[in-house]
């Protein structure tokens, strides 16, 4: 085929905002616009450049550094429907409480069959609407919400801090509660509360085996025993059925200390060495999560042996689903790490052990490392400027990160106000992550998020979300995403959404002009060939898998 | 050296008689045969843990009824569903009959007692361990066969052609962690998506031009790539081609991932490597014994398994490598199935296998063998497996890179070529 009548047109002069006039905005600050639509948000909508360029670019960033001066009513208010969204863990566990063995038996039954005539539907395990519900929130959020650098930074976080909604069975049922609750509010926060938050949440406990590190040898059924002391008999034998279910494990896991030096700190190249994450490992024993044995035995030893005399660490035990420091599963000994003795470091319990203190001490110690403000720092600079930030540039946020004591906010300010923030921003070349091109194109062609089938989309792409397996989340880096399938896979995905026919989704209008239309959307509008035998969904197909829209 | 089915077909096929007749032919034609259809390696993942015992019966060993229960099957040549001798005291599952000719043809062979050596009973875990290759390592990016395409493209001739767009596939609806981080990889559940209507295939090419003449090299190239990619699906046109003459695939839900990947290797594409994945082996509940819903399981497995080896057999040099991320405990529980175990097994097919046997170090039930007391033991890490396997069948030179730090141990089932 041939391309008839190309027009190559400068759109930059097209798409200088209209209503501006001779006295408008610098070059510099059109292009600093550009980029802060391209990167610190999902993605400009036609308008949005006239409007940031009329607040101002300054004035505009400051805004969304701090998203609750920004009214975004409507949108929460479309999110309130996701009534799962709105519950704690505690509530979500009673409200899907694990299938019973007959429940399970009849899903696997009905997936097995092979008789023609046993071929019903299998009876759903429900909590996939959790997942239904997260991913229409954060599709929802990423296009429609004004707090757009809340969101993206909100996404920069759950995958700093990765959590997989299918490691086990409760996983999933944590993540609303972990979205909402700790990547959410401290995203533009405190480096060190953020890390604190993540460090207690069942969410992350479960996912990197926290919640099952214990001191060498801890036997649960044996610390219960002790507890309940000679006057027991009674609630010894209500663990009695409970037993032959009690997980064997214990002992030392040593997963979350690893990946809390490795990915959430210090980096790979920060300093540590494996004794220092067994001894981590040692300091976070004990940090757990209720789970439903452990509210089976309160409940039967507390039914037998009456609340009153039940041993203080049952009567405290609080709900299932919530974070808990198991004292008995806490390896008491001396630990040092990088240098520092542990239990010197931090605060002290009354009877003088540092018990869960410890552990606050650690997350402290490895939050204030200068490792931790460079590794941090740099992946900021590789999200928002370039996949090979220069060191100039990480070395001032390093240095406010440290001055600080870790404000995210601040350090984002030290970025964005930083010369080479638009210098190398527009040099480099970023390539969109799949959501990031969903959303962008959404956000460009005025669509609206239905429902959460347009998840199934981003995962085709390549990245399902909350189902990211290594907890080194995805890749930031372009190369990740470039490729045959790729790209053939996105070609799939602007057709559709060109074509009106994208599931979970509700069309925009086609624009009339393409050319000024895409000058307001491009981070560097550049000349697009035009062919006048393609109908305008199919010229708009082309146009979101152009080369030029998969760049950030 | 065995003589296997590959070299006869492919040396007839080539006109070998002729050349016979000419003299100077017989091994070195064959190896020139060999050479000119490069090999390709299917890798299947069977997703839950498959219970090895109910793959490979060790119906001698005489605690296995005793253990199993309800579970246990009948021995060889006995009752009303007899097991399937592969000899040394072992036997398949009544269920992959379809399999045991190719076993006694010497085309399929067996590892007992194979697995990870990381403790984890979690499926996520031990899966993410099994494809990035690096048991208790976590942060490993990319995955192990990954690291044999780079090991493979990496021996190209430097000026040669680049490696086809379909190099590695996945039938799987995503990337597959074993792929992960592997260029010139396509992963799509069903590759009839790839053929578009004329005009959306227009449009198509038209943005690999644009892609190709990109000014960034990373484009430019992955565009080339997605431009051959459709080009050469369209010339090939895969999806058109019949199975062979009496292949017949099991049904089931969907379309048979094995069928669809048989067209992809039968026509021109260049795959080399390919994974697809099957799963439901959780087996807690009621898995059956010689009938029932593993039975199903396997009976499926085993029946797409001699129906692309078959179908493909003949025109391509194949090998198939089934892996699960660990095996089951060795009693059954209360519940009429088995939980999260140790050590497994896996099964290997094609060309250049030492078929007809079962490799791996087998001790036995007795508790004190078992490990921890209750499940198969691992005496065979899978990387020794997957690299031997991975080594022979796509011809590796250096096989360093695929499980960085680890040294392997020689198993066996793949005939080594230099001896």
């Amino acid at each position: 085929m041939t391309v008839k009548g190309t027009l190559f047109v400068a759109l930059i002069l097209a798409a200088l905002p209209s209503g501006l006039g001779m006295a408008g905005p610098s070059g510099d600050e059109v292009t600093r616009a550009r980029l802060l639509l391209s990167r610190a948000t999902y993605g400009a909508r036609p308008g949005d450049l006239d409007a940031i360029l009329a607040k101002g670019t300054k004035a505009w960033l400051e805004e969304q550094l701090e998203p609750e001066r920004i009214d975004d009513s409507a949108v929460l208010k479309s999110l309130q429907k996701l009534e799962n969204l709105q519950l704690s863990t505690t509530e979500l566990m009673r409200k899907y409480p694990q299938p019973s063995r007959a429940e399970r038996e009849a899903m696997l039954k009905a997936r097995d069959s092979d008789e023609p005539g046993e071929r019903k539907p299998p009876p759903r395990d429900r909590r996939g609407l959790v997942l239904r519900e997260l991913w229409q929130a954060k599709l929802y959020r990423a296009v429609h919400s004004e707090r757009q650098l809340q969101e993206v930074m909100t996404d920069f976080w759950f995958n700093h801090f990765n959590v997989y909604a299918r490691k086990n069975r409760n996983t999933l049922l944590t993540l609303p509660s972990y979205e909402r609750d700790v990547i959410r509010p401290h995203a533009l926060g405190r480096f060190e509360e953020l890390l604190t938050a993540t460090a207690e949440h069942p969410a992350m406990l479960f996912y990197l085996d926290n919640w099952v590190n214990t001191k060498e040898g801890f036997d649960p059924r044996e610390a219960l025993r002790a507890q309940l002391g000679r006057r027991g008999g009674r609630g010894r034998r209500a663990m009695r059925d409970e037993e032959e279910k009690a997980p064997r494990i214990s002992g030392i896991n040593e997963n979350y200390a690893r990946e809390l030096m490795e990915l959430h700190t210090l980096g790979v190249d920060g300093g540590y060495e494996q004794k220092d994450v067994v001894e981590v490992a040692r300091a976070l024993t004990g940090w757990s999560v209720v789970g439903p044995q452990a509210v089976r035995v309160k409940q039967r030893i507390e039914e037998r042996m009456g609340r009153g005399r039940m041993p203080e660490m049952l009567r405290k035990l609080p709900d299932e689903g919530s974070f808990f420091f198991n004292e008995l599963a806490h390896d008491d000994g001396v630990k040092i790490i990088l240098g520092e003795r542990i239990e010197e470091y931090g605060e002290h319990t009354e009877d003088g052990a540092s018990g869960i203190h410890e552990g606050y001490a650690v997350i402290a110690l490895l939050a204030r490392h200068p490792s931790t403000a460079r590794f941090v720092s740099t992946k900021l600079a590789q999200k928002f400027v370039s996949d090979t930030p220069r060191s100039a540039l990480v070395d001032d946020m390093s240095s406010t990160f440290m001055r600080t004591r870790g404000d995210i906010r601040e350090v984002l300010r030290t970025m964005f106000y930083s010369k080479h923030f638009v210098e190398d921003g527009m040099a480099s070349e970023k390539v969109k992550t799949p959501l990031e091109l969903v959303a962008s194109a959404l956000r460009a062609t005025g669509a609206k998020v239905r429902g959460a089938a347009l998840a199934r989309t981003v995962a085709e792409l390549g990245m399902p979300l909350y189902l990211c397996q290594p907890p080194t989340g995805y890749d930031e880096q372009a190369a990740s995403w470039l490729g045959a399938g790729s790209i053939l896979t996105r070609i799939r995905f602007a057709t559709e959404l060109a074509g009106g026919r994208l599931p979970g989704t509700t069309p925009g209008e086609l624009p009339t002009d393409f050319e000024a239309w895409a000058g307001e959307v491009l981070l560097r509008p550049e000349a697009l060939p035009v062919d006048e035998s393609l109908t305008a969904s199919e010229q708009m197909a082309f146009f979101l898998s152009s080369p030029a829209f998969q760049r950030q | 050296m065995m003589q296997n089915r590959w070299d006869r077909r492919e040396f007839l096929r080539m006109g070998g008689s002729t050349l016979l007749l000419l003299g100077g032919a017989g091994a070195g034609a064959l190896e020139a045969g060999d050479r000119a259809k490069p090999g390709v390696l299917v890798v299947l993942f069977q997703r839950g843990a498959a219970d090895a015992l109910h793959m490979v019966v060790p119906y001698r060993d005489k605690r296995y009824r005793g253990l199993r229960g309800a579970l246990a099957l009948e021995e060889p040549g006995k009752g009303e569903s007899p097991t399937l001798d592969l000899g040394e005291g072992f036997a398949f599952h009544p269920a992959l009959a379809p399999l045991y000719p190719l076993y006694r043809a010497g085309q399929l062979g067996v590892v007992v007692n194979t697995g990870s050596p990381d403790p984890t009973r979690s499926h996520f875990d031990a899966q993410d361990y099994m494809e990035s290759g690096t048991p208790g390592k976590k942060s490993t990016r990319d995955g192990w066969l990954a690291r044999a395409l780079i090991e493979l493209s990496g021996r190209q001739p430097s000026g040669a052609e680049a490696p086809s767009p379909f190099n590695a596939v996945a039938l799987t609806p995503q990337m597959p962690r074993t792929l992960a981080g592997a260029r010139d990889t396509i992963a799509l559940e069903d590759f009839g998506s790839l053929a578009r209507s004329r005009r959306e295939s227009a449009l198509a090419e038209r943005l690999a031009k644009l892609y190709r003449e990109d000014a960034s090299a990373s484009f430019a190239s992955a565009g080339t790539a997605a431009s051959r990619a459709v080009t050469l699906f369209r010339e090939q046109n895969p999806l058109a081609l019949p199975p062979r003459k009496g292949v017949r695939y099991p049904g089931g839900r969907g379309e048979n991932p094995l069928k669809q990947l048989a067209q992809l290797l039968k026509s021109g594409l260049g795959v080399r490597v390919a994974f697809v994945e099957s799963s439901g082996w959780d087996t807690h509940f009621r898995q059956g014994a010689a009938t029932g819903s593993m039975a199903n399981l396997l009976g499926r497995l085993s029946g797409s398994l001699a129906a692309f080896y078959e179908d493909v057999g003949p025109d391509v040099p194949v090998t198939v490598l089934t892996v699960t991320e660990f095996g089951r405990t060795v009693a059954a529980n209360g519940a009429g199935g088995t939980d999260h175990g140790h050590g497994s097994a896996m099964m290997v097919l094609g060309a250049g296998v030492r078929g007809g046997r079962v490799h791996g170090d087998w001790l036995g039930l007795e508790p004190r063998n078992l490990y921890e007391g209750r499940d198969l033991p691992v005496t065979t890490d899978f990387r020794d497996v997957f690299t031997e396997v991975a080594k022979r069948a796509l011809s590796l030179e250096d096989t360093s890179g695929l499980f960085p730090g680890y040294r392997t141990k020689r198993v066996g089932v793949m005939a080594d070529r230099s001896l």
